[in-house]
């Protein structure tokens, strides 16, 4: 928990008053956040790399293909990104 | 253990060969182009480890440990969550638009997609950033390598029992300027005076030890004298402050030696090579780095006999550790990093942010060889990303196994290396340290002289002018920036808030400039006018919570730092913002748009 501000006679009221507002819908979001607990928000992070890992599968085919203009070679990017991503998914399954 | 001559020849090999080799790739340079985008000849690999090597500046490789030590293996999100993912979306979708329109830097982008308005108030707030930023991590570079270098002048303080009153002397006389100790007896004060020759000795009037120590210390040879200045509890902290800098003796070795060393170095090869010389020399930099940092956890986690002794022995720190092995922490956390806030904030904005729309950042790609160099270079990145929290916040928590203790967090890296690692391999470790310190310099130099050259001087000055002339103004402007630099580097070190200011600063305006992009990019509706409207709505946004947060009764989010949430609710705003405005303006002509937006061929196509 912060520390309270210092108070400033003119800067103080004005402030006060769009917390005063913030603080409702501010306080609403806070506890359903909190009401979150910790392993589904572990659940939060894992769903988005494992949507990100669909993304990746489901994109055209020339968006991940590239051809090295030297030799003529083409590699897919498609394996390389899913393995970047499903290794966040199992270190945040690990911690 | 300090650093000894093998390593300080080391440390001088790793810095002479760096320059030299920045310094010998300037000879190619004859353009402009050459000199902004490396004559868009740069190879996916370098460029991947190049990005992967600027990411990791002077505040973060202290400051990441550091915080490893406080709150643990948490800090990995910034390179995990705030990396990896937001790597493979830029590598797909956004680098390639970038890459094609063939822009120099991002506020360019917007010029194309938008409008010269968006353009001109983004290169404005960037290049303004860019330019103050540069200072400031020069001041961090050369901060950390007196701290390595252990060069920083030493104030102790005599008392035989803590408490806050002293500490409180000890932190208003020496602060952050001296590396303080405190001692308790004779024995251990004379030891310290004659290893360390103290600048300073600060000893209470009142203490039983202090005849002693004045005539133990009056027996010590000419040229070791210590300066002693005697203090009451409670007297006036001010005019101690100046009693005390009148008597300590000058450092040996000045932070602002540093500053104008680093800013030298760095300024030299960048001054030469251009963008060339700062992605090849970031090369060496990340390989040295990675090496070196993974030489300190291995042999780090081997000194305490493996892993799971490791593990023991932070579980056996109690509750002050029982979050050290989650990455993820419960929302109202005391620690700065609940997951809701890293999450919203790091995850979907700042990392975004960063890699998609940091000028220091993205360059390098755009001066890839070709559009699919461009994405492969963010692929690798991503990878090289992955180890990179093992090898940089875990040796955090390996140096809290090895001393709890360590009063600063900050300096638990570097106390770590100097007790654990051989004569040599210490050389090593620091070129790995400086390593990761210039070459985040080095790209904040090149963007900032890119970004005036280009949107501003260009735009407004000169359209017209040979390529040529612009790689005169580029050079000009890098020397330029580099003599502001150390300049404002050396004011820095007056006011440690202006470090705070400029990070704030960056947070202000990462959202909404994120928000213009993505919209930008994904959806063809958006207009200039709603971007800009947009662009400044949202940094209104901000800095009217952060003004609301420090001067309200009570601070407005319930968490110390809430930099994550402003950046996350600036955003959402912009994005409201700029969607309304741009649902209510014309939408750009189809023409305009073609080759600007992901997957967009114009017409019903």
């Amino acid at each position: 928990m912060p520390e309270s501000n210092e108070f400033s006679p003119i800067l103080t009221p004005i402030a006060d008053f769009f917390a005063n507002i913030l603080r409702v819908p501010g306080g609403i979001f806070r506890d359903i956040l909190v009401s979150i607990d910790i392993t589904m928000a572990k659940g939060v992070f894992i769903a988005y790399f494992t949507l990100l890992i669909i993304w990746v599968l489901l994109l055209k085919r020339e968006e991940v293909l590239v051809t090295n203009e030297r030799t003529g070679k083409t590699v897919s990017l498609r394996p390389y990104a899913v393995l970047a991503l499903l290794s966040q998914v199992i270190i945040y399954l690990i911690y | 253990m300090g650093l000894t001559g093998i390593d300080y020849i080391i440390v001088l090999v790793y810095l002479v060969g760096t320059v030299g080799f920045g310094v010998y790739l300037g000879r190619r340079i004859r353009t402009g182009q050459d000199y902004f985008l490396a004559g868009r000849k740069l190879p996916w690999w370098a460029i991947g480890m190049s990005l992967v090597v600027t990411d990791i500046g002077a505040i973060d490789i202290v400051g990441i440990a550091g915080s490893a030590y406080l709150y643990g293996i948490v800090m990995g999100n910034f390179d995990w969550l705030g990396s990896v993912p937001v790597m493979i979306i830029s590598g797909f979708i956004f680098i390639p638009i970038f890459w094609r329109t063939g822009v120099t830097t991002v506020p360019e982008w917007f010029g194309k997609r938008y409008n010269i308005a968006v353009r001109t108030t983004s290169a404005l707030i960037w290049g303004s950033f860019l330019a103050c930023n540069l200072g400031i991590m020069l001041y961090a570079t050369a901060v950390m390598l007196n701290v390595l270098l252990d060069l920083n002048p030493k104030a102790v303080i005599v008392s035989p029992a803590e408490t806050a009153a002293v500490t409180e002397v000890l932190d208003a006389v020496a602060g952050k300027k001296y590396d303080c100790f405190r001692m308790e007896t004779v024995k251990d004060t004379v030891t310290i005076a004659v290893e360390h020759r103290p600048n300073l000795l600060l000893m209470d009037e009142a203490s039983p030890l202090k005849d002693e120590i004045i005539t133990r210390l009056k027996d010590l040879p000419a040229g070791k004298e210590v300066p002693v200045v005697l203090f009451q509890m409670g007297e006036d902290l001010v005019a101690l402050q100046d009693r005390a800098a009148e008597s300590a003796r000058p450092p040996a070795w000045p932070l602002f030696y540093s500053i104008v060393l680093m800013g030298v170095l760095i300024g030299l090869y960048t001054f030469c090579g251009g963008l060339t010389a700062v992605v090849y020399t970031d090369v060496i930099q990340c390989i040295v780095m990675m090496l070196g940092c993974a030489f300190v956890l291995i042999y780090g986690i081997h000194r305490l006999g493996g892993f799971g002794e490791f593990v023991d022995l932070i579980h056996q720190l109690g509750d002050r550790t029982k979050d050290h092995f989650h990455l993820i922490l419960p929302a109202d956390t005391a620690t700065p990093y609940p997951w809701s806030g890293i999450f919203l904030g790091l995850g979907l904005v700042l990392a975004n942010a960063y890699w998609i729309g940091n000028q220091a950042i993205v360059q390098r790609s755009l001066g890839a060889r070709s559009e699919a160099e461009a994405k492969a270079s963010y692929v690798w990145g991503a990878i090289l990303k992955v180890f990179i929290p093992f090898i940089m916040v875990v040796p955090g928590i390996v140096a809290l196994a090895h001393n709890p203790y360590v009063a600063d967090a900050d300096k638990a890296m570097a106390t770590l290396v100097r007790d654990l690692l051989p004569t040599g391999v210490l050389g090593i470790f620091f070129a790995a340290f400086l390593a990761a310190l210039m070459s985040s310099v080095d790209s904040c130099l090149n963007s900032a002289a890119t970004l005036w050259t280009k949107d501003i001087y260009q735009r407004f000055f000169k359209p017209n002018a040979e390529d040529t002339h612009y790689l005169t103004v580029g050079r000009i402007l890098t020397f330029a920036f580099i003599v502001w630099a150390i300049l404002f580097a050396e004011f820095s070190a007056n006011f440690e808030s202006i470090y705070t200011l400029i990070q704030t600063l960056l947070t202000l305006f990462q959202g909404p400039s994120l928000a213009i992009i993505v919209l930008g990019v994904l959806w063809k509706r958006a207009t200039g006018i709603g971007a800009f409207v947009g662009l400044i709505g949202g940094l209104c946004c901000s800095s009217g919570m952060l003004f609301i947060n420090s001067y309200a009764s009570e601070p407005l989010f319930l968490i110390e730092d809430p930099f994550l949430y402003i950046a996350w609710w600036s955003f959402v705003f912009a994005v409201v913002l700029t969607v309304v405005v741009s649902l209510i303006t014309p939408m750009e002509p189809e023409e305009k748009l073609r080759g600007l937006v992901y997957r967009y061929k114009g017409g019903n196509a």
